[in-house]
């Protein structure tokens, strides 16, 4: 563990490239790749993957959490999305062929589960991306249609179609994903574009073409003002979704193959993404403001998700974030030079 | 000549026999009249005649001395008395032969300076004296008086000499000598002769012997001596010779000439300093000047001469003396040396026609000579005659009699590099070849050099070839193609030179940063294209703008390789502001659109290119490769087919693209009527056509390569895999499928040399799938994922998952199947929007609980049989979703996802049957292995029990021995007390005794110390290896359980078969037109 020396405070953008974070935690998680991470607000980690399990980590020991308590039964198939609640008492994932289940992480057992695969209406279709409303009792999901639909977050009638939104489109959507005020869903699609929904009314605000390949992921700002999307063009765009129409802030290049992670941190000034590329393996932090990469850290396997975590670090701290690849291995990394956690 | 005159101050002429007039010989006048009207009044005996001319000719009055000659035949043919005339036509012979010397033995018809064409010529002369000695000989025969005389053999060798009749010769001065030995110029002309022939050693004898004879001997012995004693390596005695002739005879010129020659030689060694080398050479410089000055008519003297004018850049005087030595050489080396500087005279002076005369004139008479042919082929270079400069090196460097020339192998490699009109390609590779080898050449002796100098400094003309930049830049050009490796270290060596003259070219940073960008090591070219973009736009003008944006290009492209997209697109936006036309970086503009998936920009780029350079080859190549790309294949074969048309119809990358599009049309049609089929062997047809056009245009094309292989491994020529019918049996197909996988495994592994990428490897994956090599299969594929750069290729995922499912299925492999859930998984992670791929996973699903059931509990686990049971039921939900799914269009059957959701609810009906069966398997085997374990115990027990006992016994023995020892220890005392007392013994006695009693000693001794000890050691031993043995019963045992159970899932198998063949195959074809489909695209990547 590379501990840091706290009080002495860098400046972040005279440091170029080089080892700014290194290594914390790694913790072996599943018996096959991790396709999805996220640091919750109670400083856990949950980890989903390939092999239909998902866990629950300390970040500060990378043990399992709670100790002595079982995580939900493994699925026959890979976990594919995961959204956990602000409060990190709920947690909503989906599977590769559409099976939502609900966790409340409080007791741990499974609240509900959704099987949205089955076909109970004409256009009743499998989900495939999650994302859990921070504010309401719903949550959203997107799929091979390209609308949105909202759902009922509630065990009783958990999954229950609510709303549909609809993108005009009939494009696969990758990913979809709540504003952190809740007043907003962003989803983007197979082929590029990014469709921004007001959830109120129910409309589609704006279409973001920035992308003419794969967004697989997006990431918001904490303020709820900046969409960040990760494409298999290879390149990450920031979008500022407070001005309209475009709204295509910058775009960050660099990483040699698709991206296929993003977020941003706590303070808003910094962006992470997880590469794709066999050749190079590697997670980016990007300064927000200077639009240029601060650190390159290279991971053993293809970064599917990587997630910051929410507690703000000190002011001119750099930060910690945790990553999961295609090596089902889960990473807790600290900033090596400045604050840190 | 010399004998002939006695020594003596004057001479008496008597006239009449009463009157003498004594001649002052010291003082003749130079006029002969007076002497001759003497002579003839006095009618002198004819020696006198022959004397006083002697004695003009001593003083150099050749023409009075000629004339009195002249006037005695005369007065005497008038007188009648011709008899006595031979000594004076001996005379005569021997004037014109001393004419002769100083007559041109060649008359230049075209000389510039020095005009010969008044003067008799050498041969003239000679012929005169030939005929003056034949008059002679005759009027000795009329006269009675024979032939022959010292006088006459000696004027014929002479003469002979001059004729360089060296055979006749010898033998008129061996005959002067059989007479008179010490006949001194018998003697000299014999060693003369003898020198010629390269006999030192006696012609230095010889020179010695004259010398002893007569010290003031005129011609001067010791400049033959010194020549003796240079060519036998005595040089140090050769110039002492030279120099004594000099202090003896300060007039004559040969000891200055060659003494000024071994000065000039020695003002060019490097060991001196600069004005060391100037002070030789300027000696040097005069004594030659002196030795010319003194005989003006010398070609050894004008040669040497000539060279000093020839550097100081004074040609008219220069060209004079090299016409001069030409004109005056008496040996071929001369002769040659002659044309070579009237040559270099004029190749200095800028008249081509003349250098080339000469040179040409001087490789005649010596065709190996190396600075004639460079010469001579330098000229030919100049007039454009490459063909023939060639034929002038090769002559000089190949056998016979190769000559070892650095620099004329340079030469000859670098005309060999450059092609040259009217020479068929296949030429021009072998002459870079040979160019190559020339080289190679070239840096080995230079090595060679630098090793035998041991790192002293070597020769200045090496050291001159090695530091030419210009040539390792071409050796650089010449690799090429061949060799990167070869092409970086010449280019290294080229800029270290370039570095070292303190001006680096950009070309060179340029082409080195290329080589490290091919090479994939990008930030060491991305430095080297910065710099050289600095030093080239330091040059400024046209040149440096034209390098400069060369490699800006380049820069751009390595920008684009590391993903520094704004970078690069930067780049390219300002050189097509500078350069508008420049098609390149528009291309990889469209390039960088169409990589993300933005086509309509890139189409725009491009068609803005095509408006500028409609015909612009590369531009065609990239716009089909769009065309394709971007799912066009009916434009893009319309695009190719004018390229073909219109273009170059033997532009290679249009004929594998036309060969390409033809098969995709043909493979992909769904077409089954006949005349459907006879389309599409049609277009395999033509397909194998271009790919043969492409391959025989280039030999090399690994494209066309493997695009024959992908038809042969399909058998698309054939019966493509059975899909065109026809009589071929099942087995037969199979057996034709192995082969054709066979042949086309042997041309990808040819093909992979060449283009290391992923299509070569997905295809070899193909072959060894359809060979059942599923591990190969596997490893090729797995390959291919990582050469494709990134891990998400859902072709590829989708084959190995194909693989491993196949592979499970024979194998009856659990792990197998899991790896198979897991690549499906994947596949359909990265690609969510693909159906088909979800009725995959469901049917690996249902088909591990299948497969599950259908082999021994004794190969599975009670997990893992709850696992694909579970798996098996979710897959019947997946089933019912994919049944039921709603589009109009799905990439698979509803009804055959319904049937297998109906399937998998019959076969899981029986799993709580298998997983009971499983669980009182699993609890047979644990109460086995318990027993076994108990056993094993029990018998452990026993074992340890009987070691116990044996411990015990064994420690019985040793107490038992020991007290034995004790007991004998005290017998063996008692018994040496009583020998002690039995000192009386014989002995004989006395030596037995003490054995007999030691003996035993030794025994027991040992057997004290090793026998309780080994025993249990042994038993022990014998305990374990029989634990041993029981372990192995064990295992075999576990193995006997094995064995039937093996048997069993064959006879089931025989039911399951075939209903298992039936539901697995459209499922496999679902794989199958997926694999076909992706492999396609990569074909052309």
């Amino acid at each position: 563990m590379i501990q840091t020396q706290s009080g002495q405070f860098r400046p972040l953008l005279i440091v170029s490239r080089g080892d700014l974070y290194a290594i914390d935690i790694v913790q072996n998680a599943q018996s096959d790749a991790v396709w999805g991470v996220v640091w919750t607000s109670l400083d856990t980690a949950i980890s989903i993957s390939a092999d239909g399990s998902i866990k629950q980590w300390l970040a500060a020991s990378g043990q399992p959490h709670p100790a002595n308590s079982s995580f939900p039964p493994q699925h026959t198939l890979g976990l594919v999305s995961l959204s956990v609640s602000p409060d990190a008492k709920r947690a909503i994932y989906n599977s590769l062929e559409g099976l939502t289940s609900l966790w409340d992480l409080t007791t741990g057992e499974i609240a509900a589960k959704y099987e949205s695969y089955a076909r109970t209406s004409d256009d009743a279709e499998p989900s495939w991306s999650v994302s859990i409303n921070p504010q309401g009792e719903t949550y959203a999901s997107c799929g091979g249609s390209g609308n949105v639909f909202i759902r009922s977050a509630q065990p009783t009638n958990f999954g229950e179609r609510l709303a549909t939104l609809s993108s005009g489109r009939h494009k696969f959507g990758m990913h979809c994903s709540h504003s952190p005020d809740g007043r907003r869903i962003a989803m983007s699609s197979e082929t590029g574009q990014i469709f921004l929904f007001d959830i109120e009314s129910s409309s589609l605000i704006t279409t973001y073409t920035s992308h003419a390949m794969s967004v697989r992921n997006l990431a918001w700002s904490p303020d709820s003002s900046l969409l960040l999307s990760a494409s298999d063009d290879k390149r990450l765009v920031l979008h500022d979704v407070r001005s309209s129409p475009g709204g295509t802030v910058a775009s960050f290049t660099g990483h040699s193959s698709w991206v296929l992670s993003a977020d941003i941190s706590p303070d808003g000034r910094l962006g992470l993404s997880g590469n794709s590329s066999s050749a190079d393996k590697s997670i980016k932090v990007w300064d927000i403001g200077a639009r240029t990469a601060v650190s390159t850290v290279q991971d053993t396997g293809e970064v599917w998700s990587v997630s910051w975590r929410p507690k703000p670090s000190a002011p001119g701290g750099i930060g910690a974030f945790v990553s999961g690849g295609e090596d089902g291995v889960v990473r807790w990394w600290r900033g090596a030079g400045g604050g840190g956690a | 000549m010399d004998d002939l005159t006695p020594p003596g101050r004057s001479f008496d002429i008597e006239l009449g026999g009463q009157e003498v007039i004594t001649v002052d010989l010291d003082n003749l006048d130079p006029n002969p009249d007076d002497v001759l009207d003497l002579l003839k009044d006095g009618q002198c005996k004819i020696w006198v005649w022959t004397k006083l001319a002697g004695e003009y000719w001593r003083r150099g009055y050749l023409e009075a001395a000629e004339k009195i000659a002249r006037s005695a035949i005369e007065s005497f043919q008038a007188n009648g008395a011709s008899s006595s005339l031979p000594p004076i036509y001996s005379l005569l012979a021997n004037i014109q032969i001393a004419h002769a010397r100083k007559a041109p033995k060649i008359i230049l018809s075209d000389a510039r300076q020095d005009n010969m064409k008044g003067e008799k010529s050498k041969e003239e002369y000679i012929r005169e004296a030939a005929q003056l000695l034949n008059t002679g000989d005759k009027m000795g025969l009329e006269s009675g008086e024979g032939i022959g005389g010292t006088l006459s053999f000696l004027t014929r060798g002479i003469q002979y000499l001059a004729m360089r009749s060296m055979d006749d010769a010898l033998r008129s001065f061996e005959g002067v000598l059989a007479e008179k030995p010490t006949n001194l110029v018998a003697l000299l002309g014999k060693a003369r002769i003898l020198f010629a022939r390269r006999n030192y050693r006696e012609a230095l004898k010889i020179f010695q012997d004259v010398l002893r004879y007569n010290p003031g001997c005129i011609p001067d012995p010791r400049i033959g001596i010194g020549l003796c004693l240079w060519y036998l390596d005595h040089k140090p005695k050769a110039i002492a010779a030279w120099q004594r002739s000099l202090e003896v005879n300060p007039s004559e010129w040969p000891a200055q000439l060659l003494l000024g020659l071994d000065t000039i030689n020695s003002s060019k060694s490097e060991t001196l300093t600069e004005a060391e080398k100037a002070g030789l050479f300027r000696h040097g410089t005069k004594l030659i000047g002196d030795a010319f000055n003194a005989n003006q008519k010398n070609a050894a003297a004008a040669n040497a001469l000539c060279e000093v004018f020839l550097r100081k850049g004074n040609y008219t005087r220069a060209l004079k003396l090299a016409e001069r030595t030409i004109q005056f050489a008496d040996t071929l080396k001369i002769l040659t040396e002659g044309y070579l500087r009237a040559g270099r005279v004029s190749h200095a002076e800028g008249s081509t026609g003349f250098a080339t005369k000469y040179y040409s004139a001087a490789v005649e008479e010596q065709p190996k000579h190396i600075l004639g042919a460079i010469g001579l082929a330098q000229m030919q270079m100049q007039n454009d005659e490459m063909a023939a400069a060639i034929h002038t090196l090769d002559t000089l460097l190949q056998a016979p009699n190769p000559q070892r020339s650095i620099e004329a192998t340079v030469m000859l490699a670098s005309l060999r590099a450059h092609p040259r009109p009217g020479v068929s390609s296949s030429d021009v590779a072998q002459e870079r070849t040979k160019a190559r080898e020339l080289f190679d050449r070239v840096t080995k002796s230079l090595e060679i050099d630098d090793v035998r100098l041991n790192g002293q400094a070597i020769t200045r003309p090496s050291r001159a070839i090695a530091d030419d930049m210009e040539m390792h830049a071409e050796i650089a050009r010449l690799w090429q193609y061949e060799s990167l490796e070869r092409m970086g270290k010449a280019l290294r060596e080229a800029l270290r030179i370039s570095e070292s003259m303190g001006l680096v070219d950009p070309r060179l940073l340029n082409n080195l940063a290329a080589l490290s960008h091919l090479e994939d090591r990008l930030p060491e070219a991305r430095a080297l294209y910065e710099q050289s973009l600095v030093s080239a736009s330091g040059l400024g003008g046209e040149a440096g703008e034209a390098m400069s944006t060369t490699i800006l290009y380049n820069l751009a492209r390595v920008y684009e390789d590391q993903g520094e997209e704004s970078l690069a697109r930067d780049a390219y936006d300002k050189l097509i502001s500078r350069h508008p036309e420049y098609v390149d970086a528009k291309i990889r503009q469209a390039q960088m659109f169409s990589s993300i998936n933005r086509h309509n920009e890139a189409h725009e780029l491009l068609k803005q290119c095509l408006a500028s350079q409609n015909n612009n080859l590369n531009l065609r190549a990239f716009y089909t490769y769009f065309l394709i790309q971007t799912n066009l294949p009916k434009p893009a074969k319309e695009f190719v087919f004018a390229t073909l048309k219109d273009h170059d119809k033997h532009d290679v990358f249009s004929l594998c693209a036309a060969g390409w599009i033809i098969y995709h049309q043909a493979r992909e049609s769904r077409d089954s009527s006949p005349k459907g089929i006879e389309e599409r062997k049609r277009g395999f047809q033509r397909t194998a056509e271009f790919y043969e056009k492409a391959l025989h245009l280039d030999p090399q094309c690994a494209f066309a390569a493997q695009g024959l292989a992908i038809i042969t491994a399909e058998d698309a020529l054939g019966t493509l895999g059975g899909a065109f019918g026809g009589v071929i049996s099942p087995a037969e197909e199979a057996q034709k499928r192995l082969k054709n996988a066979c042949e086309a495994l042997d041309v990808f592994a040819k093909v992979r040399e060449s283009i290391d990428d992923g299509s070569v490897y997905f295809n070899m994956g193909h072959c060894y799938y359809a060979r059942d090599e599923f591990d190969r299969a596997i490893e090729s594929y797995e390959t291919a994922l990582t050469r494709y750069n990134d891990s998400h290729n859902v072709s590829i995922l989708l084959c190995l998952c194909r693989t491993w499912y196949t592979k499970a299925t024979k194998d009856q492999s659990f792990t197998a199947m899991n790896q198979a859930l897991k690549y499906v998984q994947m596949a359909y992670h990265v690609q969510p929007n693909d159906k088909a791929i979800l009725y995959n996973i469901a049917m690996v699903q249902q088909k591990s609980a299948e497969m599950l059931f259908a082999i021994s509990p004794a190969k599975r686990s009670l997990r893992a049989l709850q696992r694909v049971i579970d798996q098996a039921a979710h897959a019947q939900k997946l089933f019912a979703s994919l049944a039921s799914d709603k589009s109009t269009m799905v990439p698979y059957s509803k009804e055959l996802a319904d049937q297998r959701r109906k399937y998998g609810d019959n076969m899981l009906r029986k799993g709580d049957e298998h997983l009971e069966a499983q669980r009182q398997f699993e609890a047979e085997t644990q109460a086995r292995v318990d027993a076994a374990r108990q056993k094993r115990q029990a018998e452990k027990e026993r074992q340890e029990a009987q070691e116990r006992a044996q411990r015990i016994r064994a420690e019985e023995l040793r107490r038992e021995a020991e007290k034995l020892a004790e007991e004998r220890r005290i017998a063996r005392e008692q018994a040496m007390e009583w020998t002690k007392d039995m000192r009386v013994d014989s002995d004989e006695e006395r030596e037995k005794r003490p054995k007999k009693i030691r003996k035993p000693k030794n025994d027991v001794g040992s057997g004290d110390e090793a026998e309780p000890k080994k025993k249990p050691r042994r038993k022990l031993k014998k305990a374990a290896s029989e634990g041993d043995t029981e372990e192995q019963a064990m295992f075999s045992q576990d193995e006997e359980i094995e064995r039937p159970a093996k048997k069993r899932p064959v006879k089931k198998r025989v039911v399951r078969d075939e209903d298992e063949e039936e539901t697995a195959r459209p499922q496999k074809k679902q794989f199958k037109s997926k694999a076909m489909l992706s492999d396609t695209d990569d074909d052309m990547e």
